[in-house]
């Protein structure tokens, strides 16, 4: 009878103890909970006493409180890379822009010559315009990157969109004195593409080797399993640790040795031609830099 | 110890500078609550009970002096007893605090059997296993390669921006923490002689013209009477530290010539934290003599 | 406290030491038996029951199977300086004092469970062989009875060796003194009293004077089995309860005062 009765006694302790204890777990998470909430911080929560259940709940609110702490850092980082992002911006408009201001001052100076003054207003228009086309990158990136570029898609055939560019910028190469090497068919199977957007790549491409260029330049396109442009340029500018750089925004490779950096042109072919659904790749062999793109069939 | 208060910031690296037997490893076993204080009081975030401080302890991550673990234990079984010590929740907290120390593949092999720097890794490992908010690392780097090293500077930067983890350093390997400590305090004969910022010990760390004369006293006179100039310092051993005619030695090198002052050296530069260190002990030592 | 308690529970029992001495501890518990069984065949006299009066004679002997237990949940910490890794994390001294011990009667208690089935079963494996007389159950009653008075006996001993494992650093000079503690003072005290009556209160409350009345020193065998299989006197039990959680409680009590303030390298 005793027995018995110490026997439940016993085990009504034990049931007591365990309620507490579990009591206890609640009470300190809740409390830890709080701080963090309040406080931020590096802290997790933690169990006061050895309870199965209790610790799988607090694993899983431990595991939204790093996930919560990674947005945050994302979160900072993103505004790191905006800010940086914009100080660029405003570095690269800030150079023409005092080389406007400054030939308008010499323009408006009483001691130059009319021709002179007509020179500086030239270099005024002109690098007003290429500020134009800077502020129009910028906005046609912004397009690009929040994805509201409106692409119509259609059968095009590259070669032809080629040629004209090529034939565009065919004096400033002579000008330049590359030694082109060109191999475009006469004609190309029909790629699924926007007419406009291929010409813009084409452009910014030849834009791109025509600055860099030492003394030679390639561009070919193929026919095969999918239809590839290549344009390539030789160069002593560039080292195999810019390549996955390339096609961002402003990159500079090391500083000292080119002086400027590559702008916005190669971001863009890289977004336009991501949006149509091609292949963009880099590379550089020896001396030589090559952008391949890979199109799609239509 | 004689006596010393601390006061960091949340996510900064202090680095705690001072001599062998200062009194860098005394407060620390203080803070972590291995040596009682003989007299006085230790306040730890605040609290000051036995009781508090326990419980604040628990939101410290340590390593002081050389790690310590059960040798006939692996790595993963000695964090294991750890976690259930601390009621850490999930054991996926091990594999976490392993990796960020780069110990994940120790695999069956025995504490016993861990290279210095190793073992240091996981101390390293059992502190962070805490996600404390406050990390004591004594001579953190000792026995690390120079990879490691470089690893170990990467992890705390990354713990002190992103996660907001503050960090006391205390070192004697100078050079380390200079690249790595935000703030700075030194310590000497028991005693906090000065706690500054990074920024702070830049500026007077700046480029000076240092001059080693044979007679400092003639020296001082010389530049202040012959050339107005008050902006120096004048250290131990003849040494003189001159902040202005940076870009014209030339003027004040004859000007102590003609004055009869013996010069053995002319240096134009900056000076860092060792002679920092050194030259404020001496002053200290000055002092108090 | 009861997360020092997990990750000790951890430790000890994960430990190859822990495993390695259960295992040896049943195999002494079969070697003894076939010991005994060898002894007996050669007496002529083959009593199973001899084998459990044998096993309560043994019962004070088992502050070796204690110190071993003590040793296993210390593990060496002052050696091995893992104890600031607990102090630094903000265990207080008392959860780190009181916590092993409650692992180290965990153990004790896993142990005897052990050592009284092995003895049993070997008891009854080597001496039911051949020519025999059965067990009685009143002996196999002794026996477990017997048991169960030593455990307080033994939950003093604990205690003390408790003290003690805290109180050196050097694990040699801990199992030195242990080895001095039970072997030397009880019995001599023992011996003192009949040379000075008067010393027979202090004598009253060593632990080795109730093991004494409970299982007899020697004088066993060639007689018979001797006061080791006398029955049990009522008035032993209020004093092996007292004794034992007399001492339990002191030398814990004792202890813990001592580890208090102490310095953790």
């Amino acid at each position: 009878m005793i027995a018995a009765v110490v026997l439940l006694g016993a085990l009504a302790a034990l049931f007591a103890a365990l309620f507490f204890l579990q009591r206890a777990n609640l009470r300190k998470a809740r409390q830890e909970l709080a701080r963090i909430n309040r406080e931020g911080g590096n802290g997790r929560l933690r169990l006061a006493s050895p309870d199965r259940e209790m610790e799988a709940i607090i694993e899983a609110i431990n595991q939204t409180l790093d996930q919560r702490q990674a947005e945050g850092i994302q979160h900072v980082l993103a505004e790191k890379e905006l800010r940086r992002q914009i100080a660029n911006i405003s570095h690269d408009l800030r150079t023409p822009l005092t080389s406007i201001i400054g030939y308008l001052q010499l323009a408006q100076d009483g001691r130059t010559t009319p021709e002179e003054r007509a020179h500086a207003m030239e270099v005024v228009g002109a690098r007003t315009r290429s500020l134009q086309t800077l502020i129009g990158g910028f906005y046609e990136l912004s397009r690009l990157d929040a994805n509201e570029y409106d692409l119509h898609l259609a059968a095009v055939d590259l070669s032809v969109i080629l040629s004209a560019q090529l034939a565009a910028f065919y004096d400033d190469f002579t000008g330049k004195r590359l030694k082109m090497h060109v191999e475009v068919p006469e004609h190309l199977p029909a790629v699924w593409a926007d007419a406009d957007a291929a010409q813009r790549i084409f452009a910014n491409l030849l834009q791109n080797i025509l600055r860099y260029a030492h003394s030679e330049v390639w561009v070919t396109a193929r026919a095969g399993a999918v239809v590839t442009t290549v344009f390539a340029n030789d160069t002593q500018l560039l080292e195999k640790e810019d390549i996955p750089h390339i096609f961002e925004r402003f990159y500079t490779g090391d500083q000292t040795r080119s002086g400027h950096n590559t702008g916005l042109g190669l971001a863009i072919v890289k977004r336009l031609a991501e949006q149509m659904g091609c292949e963009v790749a880099a590379s550089l062999e020896g001396d030589r830099f090559a952008i391949s793109i890979r199109w799609k069939n239509s | 110890m004689d006596q010393a208060s601390l006061t960091l910031q949340q996510g900064q690296i202090y680095g705690l500078v001072g001599q062998n037997g200062a009194g860098k490893t005394t407060l620390l076993r203080m803070l972590t609550g291995q040596t009682f204080p003989t007299s006085g009081e230790l306040e730890l975030f605040g609290e000051t009970s036995p009781r508090g401080l326990g419980f604040q302890r628990a939101n410290l991550g340590a390593v002081v002096e050389t790690p310590s673990f059960f040798p006939f234990f692996t790595a993963k079984e000695n964090l294991e007893y750890y976690r259930r010590q601390r009621g850490i929740a999930g054991k996926g907290c091990i594999e976490q605090a392993l990796r960020q120390v780069e110990l994940g593949d120790t695999g069956s092999k025995k504490f016993k059997d861990f290279s210095l720097g190793m073992k240091q890794r996981l101390g390293l490992a059992l502190a962070l296993m805490n996600r404390p908010a406050l990390l004591l690392l004594d001579e953190p780097i000792n026995g690390l390669d120079p990879m490691g090293i470089a690893h170990f500077r990467t992890l705390i930067q990354r713990l002190c921006e992103e996660n907001g983890v503050t960090v006391l350093i205390s070192s004697h390997i100078l050079s380390e923490l200079e690249s790595l400590a935000t703030c700075y305090g030194f310590i000497h004969h028991g005693r906090l002689i000065e706690q500054i910022s990074e920024r702070v010990l830049r500026e007077r760390c700046r480029e000076a013209l240092e001059i080693v004369v044979d007679s400092a006293e003639k020296a001082a006179v010389t530049l202040e009477r012959e050339l107005g100039c008050t902006n120096f310092e004048v250290l131990p051993e003849g040494k003189l530290r001159l902040y202005e005619y940076l870009d014209d030695p030339a003027k004040v090198t004859h000007a102590l010539a003609a004055n009869g002052v013996g010069m053995m050296s002319v240096i134009n530069r900056g000076s860092n934290l060792e002679e920092y260190f050194l030259s404020l002990i001496g002053e200290e030592g000055r002092q108090n003599a | 406290m009861l997360n020092y308690i997990s990750g000790e529970l951890y430790k000890t029992f994960h430990r190859r030491y822990t495993k390695i001495f259960l295992l040896v501890t049943v195999l002494l518990c079969m070697l003894g038996n076939a010991l005994l069984r060898l002894l007996f065949s050669m007496a002529g006299t083959l009593n199973t029951a001899y084998s459990f009066y044998f096993g309560i004679m043994l019962m004070p002997m088992c502050f070796a199977l204690l110190t071993i237990i003590v040793d296993a949940v210390f593990s060496d910490e002052y050696k091995h300086g893992t104890l600031k890794n607990a102090v630094s994390f903000g265990v207080s001294r008392g959860e780190i004092y009181f916590g092993k011990l409650i692992v180290e009667i965990v153990l004790m208690l896993i142990t005897i469970l052990v050592v009284v089935a092995a003895w049993s079963a070997g008891a009854v494996l080597f001496t039911q062989l051949g020519p025999h007389t059965a067990v009685q159950w009143e002996e196999i009653r002794l026996f477990l009875e017997k048991t169960a008075l030593s455990v307080p006996l033994w939950l003093g001993m604990l205690g003390v060796l408790n003290l003690l494992v805290f109180a050196f650093r050097s694990n040699t000079l801990f199992g030195f003194s242990a080895m001095l503690v039970f072997t030397f003072p009880g019995p001599v005290l023992g011996l003192l009293v009949n040379v000075e009556p008067a010393l027979g209160a202090v004598y009253q409350l060593t632990l080795s004077r109730q093991f004494e009345q409970l299982t007899g020193g020697a004088g066993f065998m060639l007689g018979g089995p001797g006061p080791a299989a006398r029955p049990v006197q009522p008035e032993i039990i209020p004093w092996c309860l007292l004794a034992g959680m007399g001492w339990f409680v002191l030398s814990s009590a004792a202890g813990y005062l001592l580890f208090r303030r102490r310095e953790i390298k």
